[in-house]
């Protein structure tokens, strides 16, 4: 995935860092599926 | 001198065979691991028990742990395998804690570089763990400190930079 200026930008971090923070970490949405379910689940903090 | 010549050249050999046995034993480990992810998959999908990366637990474990084996670890991509092994599973649960555990450890301790990240695909689970409210507390923390490990050399390139060019 590449950058999307527009929706994210983090001060001091340019677009081609955050096209190479996107490419490790991806753009959240690989396992939002299972953080959807954890919202329907309701599960609760361990903290 | 002579005599001395042949000898170099066989220890030069056995540890080129040594290496190469090594990186096979990690690549068959590697298939194995995505295997036994696709299995367990499979299995919740059935509605049976998630067993088979249990059940490889403890020679994933014994490889992981060995440091001489770390470069072999990465240049081969057992990585990925291990990004499998920590992804939640298709009715939304998580790898055993015992899985867990294991992996973070590892992830903790080997020498781990931006292009492994990029190849392997772990730090979008990493991430996941992060913001995710089922991981214990230790294993959250982990996950927390591995993405500002591995963002801290691509954010501060920049700032790197611009003190250059000041």
């Amino acid at each position: 995935p590449s950058a999307r200026p527009g929706r994210i930008s983090i001060p001091g971090v340019n677009e081609e860092q955050l096209g190479e923070i996107f490419e490790i970490f991806g753009d959240g949405e690989e396992y939002g599926w299972a953080l959807e379910a954890e919202e329907l689940e309701g599960v609760e903090d361990y903290e | 001198d002579a005599a001395l010549k042949p000898q170099k050249k066989r220890k030069k050999v056995d540890e080129d065979d040594i290496e190469q046995m090594q990186d096979e034993r990690i690549v068959r480990v590697r298939d194995q691991m995505r295997e036994a992810a696709m299995r367990d998959a499979e299995a919740i999908k059935d509605g049976l028990p998630a067993v088979h990366k249990l059940k490889m637990l403890p020679e994933v474990r014994s490889i992981l742990q060995k440091h001489s084996l770390y470069d072999s670890i990465l240049d081969n991509n057992m990585l990925e395998s291990v990004r499998l092994w920590l992804e939640p599973l298709p009715d939304a649960s998580l790898p055993s804690y015992s899985i867990q555990k294991e992996m973070f450890a590892a992830l903790e301790e080997l020498p781990i570089k931006t292009t492994h990240l990029r190849e392997s695909g772990v730090g979008k689970v990493v991430l996941f763990y992060q913001q995710s409210r089922k991981p214990e507390v230790s294993i959250k923390h982990i996950a927390e400190k591995l993405v500002g490990d591995w963002s801290r050399p691509i954010i501060s390139r920049n700032k790197k930079r611009n003190l250059v060019v000041r």
